[in-house]
């Protein structure tokens, strides 16, 4: 199968004080096209980190990742903005959403800010919101919507530019356990039926079980990698 | 108790800037209320050590008028009432010329006193002298400033042109300038013996003035009373009225308590934005304290302390700058830049403490909302950081900000007379509360507006930018100071530009060329002088009563009713009156009366209408036969015919006369000034009394708009804390914009994009509210008794908004490069 991203000794050290703390050692990665892959570890593992990384929201101390076979090291802040708006999507645990813009302008930030006009996405906002069910929501501000809407949003969000990879941080986090379960049924969906990559860092098993493929981290280094049969 | 203050410390010397400016914006407020508070009593002692430097410590004096059998007056009889006195004392005033060189003439106001009794009316103070004593003969006594100016030492000879003779007089001490030899910019004055002036006159021992002071005790009305019943064909006043000059001071100290007021209001929003920035800082420390068991009042202790602190030192700061600002007023208000006047400035240990209190009151007051705030946040919220303003517009912030604003135009149309002008100022402030209450709204509109606009300029960052202003408290404020900051320039600038305006109109008005006023004894021979100079086209001399009170309503009277030779009237003003001289006309063929538009208005009068007037020889009746528009005298000035004027108001001698040249009218001026070397008089070209009054004028607004500018400064500085706010507030929202795949050139295009429309609103809102403050404005100046057409700057309008985006986008480089350099995951994880 072919992959999506790829990492080559990976490394993130941070600074605190005289020490170095090594956050992640030596990541060697693939993860394939469609694939749906969690990442699993306790607290300080380095398993958001290494989400991060991989979109491209922090820079590495050494080693490299390529996504869609670009490697981002190379990459300016022009061209990595480039790549999160078009190629990836971002999915937070506490949704992240810009509180003065409705359910439509949150949907549609990544889109605009790529240039695009308002008018030559609505029939894809409507596809979204179909998907994500928040038809009836649209013109809401987060505020006037729940932890598991908000969530939806945030989702619709990550599709808009219909990338091919979704990094999503604890994306059932702070939702109760039945919305988590609907959220995590709609990237199943996503991933199934639209062909989406996710990749998702979770502390839950469950949430974990949604994914092909488990990946557990352990002090900054890949541990065990889980199958599900 | 000894950690909380080590605390407090601490976090003061950490946060300099921020400290800077609250402790300036704190100051500033003060300084104003200070000087907005003292300056009333500043320009009365002003105005009375002027007027003291003619009389001294008296408090009464009696000199000659028209029904006077003489004008020279003998100390002896004066003597009767020396029970009631501390001192009876006479002088012997006249003028005299004085040439320096052979181009040119000064006058000199010569005082002719008995030294020794002088001194005790009004002490002078030697610099020098020689041979004073006995003071008698030719020996005269002048000022350190008229001896450096003319090159004149101790036995120099000076010789003086009195009563139409040549005399040489010895300078016999040379005074620094106090008392009568005050430099006041205009008037040069020397002391000879009173012996030698009288017996010029041929009135030796005589005196024109008696100065009287009355005996500890004493009532000086009672006395005035009676001294006036025994000598009633002389005028016995009061040497120095300080209600007179009370009311001269009244408006510019009620003009600074408006600017003072709002500046306050000003720094409420500031110091307001800095405390809630200064709670927020403190946040995670605060719930540290409370999570390890402080209580609230611990943490709400540490707050005042600081703001305590910043009152403190802010208030004595601002008593000092006060004082500062107080002296600079003062300095030009007097118009005496270049003067050596002695600035005085008066004020009380009450109102430095008043403004110390002020300060302390204004740094409290402000802290309080951000502190009741942070006091109701849960610990576990404020350890996690998840409590949330209120967002959303209440209904009712709309109905209040309506409501205030349509309450301050409403209200000063009703007539609450003798509060007036306390209500009229009430509703400017209303008004700008009112727009302060409105501004969420006022956004939203701009905001629909700009949207479309951004779309086709600035593309979808434009858009985005111009969404992130709903909702967003602190662009809010900005704005809102904005508005305030650009309404009250405009409105200063409008009445500025108005008066100006006013001026030219004036001048426009006047086809000739001099004019002289305030001139003693002018009769048709001296009309007939100046007509005789060569390039002397016309001339025409006006006739005038002042202050002619209206009967059935003595709270009225006209300040200057002006008798006009009507058939030369119309080549000398044109008042721009349709027919002007077809009226003039039928102001000759009797009572008829032309009154100013001012004037019309406070009688409440109308064409055909009669006012009788309470003249020197009676009550008369004039019909009221047309008016004009006019701004001289403060708007209290009417035309009559000239003879009825001589008729009813017993004048005969002119008070101002006009005359027209086809020569320089410098030159002429030259030539009346030598030809009329014997007369009291003040004489100017039209061209260069317009050119004074305009910068008499500017001096005064120039004075305002400091006062502004001091306040547009701190607005700055507050704009500048709001954006600094504003990003802390939207750290995480800005990483989240980054999230999703804006890049550092969008975000800084964005935000500078959001200050533009700031900027863009707060000038447009500015220029609104300054439109709609000026409805109050023409009431207040209604109030105040004047009348001016307003006319608003419109050409300049412009550099309001300029200003505005300017202010906004340059306290907006900061926030917009932290704002591009933010470090995403930090700012998403832990914010």
């Amino acid at each position: 199968m072919d992959s999506i991203i790829e990492t080559y000794e990976l490394c993130k050290s941070y600074r605190m004080g005289c020490n170095e703390i090594e956050v992640l050692k030596d990541i060697n990665m693939k993860i394939n096209k469609g694939e749906f892959v969690s990442i699993m570890g306790s607290s300080g593992s380095g398993k958001s980190t290494l989400l991060y990384l991989l979109g491209g929201l922090d820079k590495p101390s050494s080693g490299s990742i390529k996504i869609n076979g670009k490697g981002l090291s190379t990459m300016g802040d022009k061209k990595l903005s480039t790549m999160r708006r078009r190629e990836v999507g971002f999915v937070f645990q506490f949704y992240n959403l810009i509180p003065n813009l409705n359910v439509e302008d949150n949907i549609m930030l990544p889109a605009l800010l790529d240039g695009k006009k308002v008018e030559d996405l609505c029939s894809r906002l409507e596809e979204i919101l179909d998907i994500v069910g928040l038809k009836d929501r649209r013109g809401h501000t987060p505020r006037e919507l729940s932890g598991g809407q908000q969530q939806r949003v945030a989702i619709a969000r990550a599709l808009i530019n219909e990338p091919n990879i979704i990094f999503a941080d604890e994306p059932i986090g702070n939702l109760d356990s039945k919305t988590g379960i609907e959220i995590m049924e709609l990237f199943k969906r996503i991933n199934q039926y639209n062909g989406k990559t996710i990749i998702q860092v979770t502390h839950s098993n469950e949430a974990a079980k949604y994914g092909e493929r488990t990946i557990l981290m352990k002090d900054g280094r890949i541990g065990e990698v889980c199958l599900k049969r | 108790m000894s950690i909380i203050v080590k605390f407090v410390l601490q976090n003061i010397r950490e946060k300099k800037m921020r400290t800077f400016l609250i402790i300036f914006a704190i100051m500033t407020s003060s300084a104003l209320f200070f000087s907005s508070s003292a300056i009333s009593d500043t320009m009365l002692r002003m105005y009375e050590d002027r007027y003291r430097k003619f009389f001294g410590s008296s408090e009464i004096i009696i000199y000659g008028n028209n029904k006077s059998p003489t004008p020279y007056l003998n100390i002896g009889k004066f003597k009767a009432f020396s029970n009631d006195t501390e001192y009876i004392e006479g002088v012997f005033e006249t003028s005299a010329l004085y040439s320096p060189n052979r181009n040119e003439t000064v006058y000199i106001s010569l005082v002719g006193a008995d030294i020794s009794t002088y001194q005790r009316m009004n002490p002078i103070t030697f610099k020098s002298n020689t041979n004073l004593y006995p003071f008698e003969g030719k020996k005269i006594i002048i000022s350190k400033n008229i001896a450096q100016k003319y090159n004149l030492s101790l036995g120099d000879s000076m010789e003086l042109e009195v009563n139409g003779f040549r005399y040489k007089f010895y300078v016999s001490a040379i005074c620094y300038p106090q008392g009568l030899f005050m430099d006041d910019g205009f008037s040069v004055h020397a002391i000879v013996p009173k012996e030698t002036l009288s017996a010029l006159y041929g009135e030796r021992g005589k005196n024109t003035i008696i100065l009287i002071k009355p005996k500890a005790g004493q009532n000086s009305n009672r006395l005035i009373e009676k001294i006036s019943e025994e000598f009633n064909q002389y005028t016995v006043r009061e040497s120095i009225s300080l209600e007179e000059i009370k009311q001269n001071t009244k408006h510019l100290s009620l003009i600074l308590t408006i600017v003072s007021t709002i500046v306050s209001i000003m720094s409420v929003f500031i110091i307001y934005t800095t405390s809630k920035i200064i709670v927020m800082e403190k946040l995670p420390f605060m719930s540290i304290f409370r999570s390890i068991g402080a209580e609230k009042r611990m943490v709400n202790i540490i707050l005042i302390l600081e703001n305590t602190f910043y009152g403190v030192v802010g208030g004595i700061l601002g008593c000092g700058l006060g004082i500062v600002i107080l002296y600079i007023i003062a300095l030009n208000s007097m118009h005496m830049g270049s003067s050596e006047f002695d600035i005085a400035i008066q004020f009380t240990p009450i109102q430095l403490i008043g403004a110390f209190l002020f300060a302390l009151l204004l740094s409290l007051v402000s802290c309080i909302i951000p502190i009741l705030q942070i006091s109701n946040i849960a610990i576990k919220d404020m350890i996690l950081r998840t409590s949330q303003d209120h967002q959303g517009v209440s209904g009712l912030r709309l109905l209040f900000g309506m409501v205030f604003i349509v309450s301050s135009l409403v209200i000063p149309i009703v007539n609450f007379l003798r509060f007036k002008l306390i209500v009229d100022i009430f509703c400017v402030i209303l008004c700008a509360f009112g727009i302060i209450l409105l501004i969420p709204y006022i956004v939203n509109i701009y905001v629909n507006i700009l949207k479309k606009i951004y779309t086709f300029v600035f593309g979808n960052e434009g858009v985005l930018a111009v969404k992130n202003l709903r909702g967003n408290k602190n662009i809010f404020s900005n704005i809102s100071l904005l508005t305030i900051g650009v309404s009250c320039l405009l409105m200063i600038n409008t009445v500025d530009y108005s008066v100006i305006k006013e001026i030219t109109n004036i001048y426009r008005g006047a086809l000739f060329d001099v004019w002289i006023t305030y001139i003693d004894d002018a009769d048709r021979n001296t009309l007939l002088r100046i007509q005789r100079i060569e390039g002397v086209e016309d001339v025409s001399g006006i006739n005038e009563a002042r202050n002619i009170k209206i009967i059935d309503n003595s709270r009225n009277e006209i300040r200057s009713i002006q008798g006009v030779d009507c058939s030369k009237f119309n080549d000398f003003w044109d008042l721009n009156i349709y027919k002007q001289e077809e009226i003039l006309e039928r102001l000759n063929k009797g009572r008829n009366i032309i009154l100013s538009e001012t004037l019309k208005e406070k009688f409440k009068v109308e064409e055909g209408d009669f006012i009788i007037l309470k003249m020197p020889r009676g009550n008369k009746a004039y019909k009221v036969i047309g008016s004009f528009h006019t701004v001289r005298n403060n708007g209290s000035i009417a035309f009559v015919s000239q003879r009825y004027l001589k008729a009813d108001g017993a004048v005969n001698q002119y008070s101002n006369i006009y005359v027209k040249t086809y020569k320089d009218p410098n030159r002429i001026m030259e030539t009346i000034q030598n030809q009329l070397r014997n007369m009291s008089l003040s004489i100017n070209t039209v061209e260069e009394m317009e050119r004074l009054d305009k910068e008499s004028n500017r001096s005064f607004y120039n004075i305002l708009r400091g006062f502004f500018i001091i306040t547009m400064g701190i607005a700055v500085f507050g704009i500048f804390n709001n954006l600094i706010m504003n990003y802390m507030e939207r750290k995480r929202y800005l990483a989240m914009y980054r999230a999703v795949g804006m890049s550092k050139d969008q975000i800084l295009k964005m935000i500078f994009i959001e200050a533009l429309s700031s900027g863009l609103i707060g000038g447009f809102t500015g220029i609104l509210t300054g439109f709609i403050m000026m409805w109050q404005i023409r009431y207040i100046i209604g109030a105040l008794g004047q009348s001016i057409n307003i006319r608003f700057p419109l050409v300049s309008l412009h550099y309001y908004i300029i200003i505005s985006v300017l202010i906004v986008v340059t306290a907006s480089i900061i926030p917009a490069v932290k704002s591009s350099r933010l470090n995403i995951i930090e700012s998403i994880k832990y914010e």
